[in-house]
């Protein structure tokens, strides 16, 4: 489209202002200069077009050209992405060399590779978007699922089976009007656009995460969302990672957006290697990675939330449990406030504009259990938990605050609990689920009938401990009953022992849930016999508590932990 | 193309604007001659916003300006530059000619496909306990020192680049850039380095000179060390004092009427720290590694201040050093796992871990202590006694041991308190725990 050339008129780090051919639309990509970096419309005004870009603008020039494409950002959805790693526009990062070249872009789905296309359905059917018409095994564990587009139905005029490229034509629809709609594996979304689904539904299933803070006090649900605002060093990343790596999803997207590369390398490094304890499968077979570093393009970290959760709105189309992580959300939004202020906008609180909080709710919106469009009734979920870095560690700022407002669960990291080297650092006094009434129903189906009894019990130790000990601190040892001191030193040791655990031990670092109900039995045992000690003085029962204590963190570290809590009860607990 | 333009419209704090312009490129290097060195900050229209790295004092509207039609490149070659030091335009500083040979490179680069990238191996042994020992630095690691403004590391930092080594056979370069250093600063560091040219190279920007020239210095330190690491080299970049280069941004920003976004830094300072830090990274197999140092000074003591509080966003960890001690429970190295106990001694993360959870103990102790609360139980009191042995022997930053003689210290210190509390693995503590009655 020769007409559709425009010319630079401004240029202001990644901001680029470019004179408008004919007409313009909003969030349409073009690109920028001989170098062809990408560029997206993000204001328009009398004539002009304000752009951003998402490469480095070195050594653009006034005077180059702009062409306008007449699209808005747009992935493609295809076989092939799981395992990927793309930046955040969907390149796929692993087809770059040593350093990353501007102006250089390859599509997100491999043209190259070849897949088997089993169809699903036969010629003479008729189909509606969001019917699978066929499926690829594209990991040993993931079918992938290939679906009509939105906006198609009508009858199979054609369907092919066998080895095909991802951009193979495998379908011929005949629409209503008689229009003939030639079918791919592959399709093209905008990615700002939520892909649209038949029915929102309500949230009753647990998300396993095998965190034991979480699981326990924090539960939430598939389809739930989640917010882990934290001051640096207090584990956000760590806790992303573990997330990523024993959560019970299907399919993991995870975002790294403008944080640091070595904590990407170190998922890529060992995601092929870390193996998923029920399928024995790499972890990487059912992932996808979305990697904007610190180090990359500013603007191109806004794109990468979109795009990760794209991603997790399509397998939830096929049908899957997704979860979608994103480290930092903060880093999208400082983004943000950058090009806002680049534009001039009046600002807001902090400098953010004043649309921070609909980008945030928004964005967290495109979570949930749905019903899939389709005629098989099938359900999906995206869930979404998003790392916050609070400027100073400080929760009032306006990103952690719309956060917060909008997400289901708040995991609220605590320095005080970091420094103590008390990990994960979750404070379970600040951060709240409200999933946990919801899910009461889904414990006890699982068949832990007293789940929710023993969570609370625990809950009730560990604020009661913050009482006391804000009394021992004033007042001593012998300031506080011999009775709360017991319950002080219950306190730790369920802290210690419950709480606390190593994420990165293979054992300790994955908590099933059978796993975890016996915890929670075992320590109400504990607790039950623990009354006993009440008569034998401070520092007696301090001993006691503290053996039990150690032994329980043995046993975190146990496969066979039944006959580990046996040994305990048999050698402690019989007095 | 080298046209010459000689009007000059508006002149604001280190920007000049020139109108009447086309084709000149973004970030492209001005000339003023008699003024040095520029960069083109903004394009708009024919107008072009110019910032001089030398400042604008005295420039006049008719001052000429020319154009290089390049970005900021530095030429490289390693055998020339070894022992060589440079001011923040790259022009020598130690009287001897400029290097005028070797590629071009860019100051600031494309940046590493993160997938090529390789997870940190290998650590730089400082010889001070309290790093080696507790907060051990990986290769490739990206690990400030914080500490409070009137606290002199000087010493430290000097002591650091000395002492420092790395358990690998790849060559090793030091490269040390100063950022607004005071001149008794620069005279002493010009010593400390002067002791090892061979391995050595510096970048000085003086506190007397452009804050503008600041901003380059972190960015040729890492240029440089780039092209060593993919020479094979292990390259350790010190930085000090990163919070002038913070400062020198805040300048620009303002006077280029930017909307600050905290405390009167620009939105995009934690970008602007990001694209130092990150050049820190290890290439793997025959190439080799950049591991980058900052000095924080930390604005009256607060590390919520924007400048450490982004900076440790962006790092690896953190070390706090007060009073010439390494505090440890508020440092940490968050890449040391990777080494310790696989590339040291098997024990390394048992007896840390152990050491640094007694202190912590021993320091609530002592809090209760000074509020006048009485410690009566015994075990406490030989907490308290190995607390004050930790942070008089272990802590203090003017020594130097090998890995093996810090490990060998934190087992003599720790062996005063009953193993049973220690909660070490036995078959660690068989072979390195030794029982003592506290004195």
């Amino acid at each position: 489209m020769g007409d559709r050339i425009g010319t630079i008129t401004l240029i202001d780090e990644n901001l680029v202002r470019a004179t408008i051919p004919g007409s313009v639309r909003m969030g349409e990509v073009v690109y920028v200069g001989e170098e062809r970096l990408m560029g997206e419309v993000i204001r328009i005004r009398p004539g002009l077009a304000d752009i951003q870009v998402y490469e480095d603008t070195t050594m653009i020039r006034t005077g180059e050209k702009v062409e306008f494409t007449g699209d808005v950002l747009q992935v493609e959805l295809g076989p092939g992405i799981l395992t990927e790693i793309f930046d955040g526009l969907g390149n796929p990062l692993r087809k770059y060399g040593l350093f990353l070249t501007r102006g250089v872009h390859y599509p997100a789905v491999d043209p190259e590779k070849k897949w088997e296309f089993v169809p699903k359905v036969k010629k003479g059917d008729v189909v509606v978007e969001g019917d699978i018409i066929g499926t690829v095994q594209e990991t040993p564990l993931i079918e992938h699922r290939i679906m009509v587009p939105v906006g198609i139905s009508g009858e199979i005029l054609e369907i092919k089976k066998g080895e095909f490229s991802a951009y193979d034509t495998v379908a011929v629809v005949k629409d209503k009007e008689g229009k003939k709609h030639e079918l791919s594996m592959v399709q093209k979304w905008p990615i700002r656009t939520p892909r649209p689904i038949k029915e929102r539904l309500k949230l009753s299933e647990l998300l396993e995460t095998r965190t034991r803070i979480i699981d326990g006090f924090l539960p939430i649900a598939k389809g739930g969302t989640g917010c882990l605002p934290g001051a640096f060093g207090t584990g956000k990343t760590v806790a992303e990672h573990q997330l990523s790596r024993q959560s019970r999803a299907q399919v993991v997207v995870y975002v790294g957006c403008g944080e640091r590369a070595g904590e990407m390398v170190e998922l890529i490094t060992e995601f092929p290697e870390l193996t998923d304890p029920d399928t024995g499968r790499p972890l990487i077979e059912r992932t996808i990675m979305v990697v904007n570093t610190s180090a990359m393009p500013v603007s191109a970290r806004e794109s990468s939330v979109y795009l990760g959760v794209t991603f997790g709105e399509y397998f939830r189309d096929q049908g899957y449990d997704v979860l979608v992580l994103a480290d930092s959300t903060s880093r999208w939004l400082q983004a943000l406030r950058e090009m806002s202020g680049r534009l001039e906008e009046i600002p807001g609180e902090e400098g953010f504009p004043a649309y921070l909080e609909t980008r945030i709710s928004s964005w967290y919106e495109r979570a949930g259990k749905v019903r899939c469009l389709g005629s098989d009734e099938r359900m999906g979920s995206v869930t979404i938990i998003g790392a916050v870095s609070p400027p100073g560690g400080d929760f009032s700022e306006p990103v952690t605050q719309a956060t917060i407002k909008v997400t289901g669960c708040f995991f609220g990291l605590s320095r005080r609990l970091a420094e103590a080297r008390i990990y994960p650092a979750i404070d379970p006094l600040i951060s709240k689920s409200k999933y946990f009434e919801d899910l009461a129903p889904f414990f006890a189906e699982k068949g832990y009938p007293r789940w929710v009894e023993d969570v609370e019990l625990l809950k009730g130790y560990i604020l009661e401990g913050v009482r006391i000990k804000e009394q021992i601190d004033i007042l001593g040892d012998a300031g506080v009953s011999d009775r709360d001191y017991l319950a002080y030193q219950l306190s730790l040791m369920i802290r210690d022992s419950y709480l606390v655990q190593n994420f990165f031990h293979p054992v300790d670092g994955a908590t099933s849930l059978e796993r975890h109900y016996f915890m929670l039995e075992f320590l109400r045992e504990i607790i039950e016999w623990a009354k006993k000690l009440e008569t034998l003085g401070k520092e007696k029962m301090r001993e006691k508590i503290a053996k039990i204590t150690y032994e329980l963190i043995q046993m975190n570290y146990q496969k066979d932990y039944q006959e580990y809590a046996e040994k305990i009860r048999k050698e402690l607990l019989k007095e | 193309m080298k046209k010459i333009y000689t009007e000059i419209r508006q002149i604001a704090g280190p920007i000049a604007e020139i109108k009447g312009t086309m084709g000149i490129g973004n970030r492209e290097i001005a000339h003023f001659p008699g003024y040095g060195i520029g960069q083109v900050v903004k394009l708009a229209g024919d107008t072009v916003y110019i910032q001089s790295l030398r400042g604008t004092l005295g420039m006049s509207t008719r001052q000429p300006v020319y154009f290089t039609g390049r970005p900021l490149m530095i030429p490289y070659d390693s055998e020339l530059l070894l022992g060589r030091r440079f001011n923040g335009v790259f022009e020598p500083i130690d009287g001897k000619p400029p290097i005028t040979s070797g590629k071009l490179v860019p100051v600031i680069g494309s940046v590493i496909n993160p997938t090529v990238r390789k997870m940190g191996s290998g650590y730089i042994q400082t010889g001070i306990p309290g790093i080696d020992g507790a907060n051990t630095i990986v290769r490739s690691q990206k690990i400030p020192i914080f500490k409070r403004p009137e606290e002199d590391v000087n010493k430290v930092v000097g002591r650091i680049i000395r002492q420092a080594e790395v358990n690998d056979r790849k060559p090793f370069v030091v490269i040390f850039g100063g950022i607004g250093l005071k001149y008794e600063e620069y005279l002493y560091f010009q010593e400390v380095l002067n002791e090892a040219p061979e391995r050595t190279i510096m970048i000085i920007n003086l506190a007397s000179e452009s804050s503008i020239e600041r901003l380059n210095v972190p960015h040729i330190c890492c240029a440089i060390g780039e092209q060593l690491a993919l020479e094979g080299k292990h390259v350790f970049i010190v930085l000090s004092d990163m919070l002038n280069f913070a400062n020198a941004l805040m300048e620009v920003a303002n006077a280029q009427d930017k909307i600050p976004a905290r405390a009167g830094y620009p939105g995009d300072l934690y970008t602007k720290l990001a694209q130092v830090y990150e050049r820190a990274t290890n290439l793997g197999g025959d190439l080799g590694s950049v591991t980058i140092l900052g000095v924080v000074s930390v604005p009256n003591g607060d590390i919520t201040h924007p400048v450490p509080d982004l900076t440790g966003y962006i790092t690896e960890g953190q070390i706090y050093i007060e009073h010439d001690k390494v505090m440890v429970l508020k440092s940490l190295s968050r890449l040391k796992q990777l080494v310790i106990g696989k590339e040291t001694r098997h024990d390394h993360p048992a007896i840390m871990d152990a050491c640094i959870k007694a202190y912590s103990y021993s320091l609530d102790l002592k809090e209760k202590l000074s509020m006048g609360l009485e410690i009566t139980q015994e075990i406490d009191k030989k907490f308290l006694k190995f607390g004050d042995l930790f942070e008089n022997e272990f802590l203090p930053v003017h020594q130097n041991r090998t890995m093996t003689e810090t490990l060998d210290l934190a087992w003599d210190l720790i062996s005063i308190l009953p193993l049973e509390v220690l909660g070490i693995r036995k078959e660690i503590s068989d072979q390195f725990y030794r029982r003592k009655e506290a004195a």
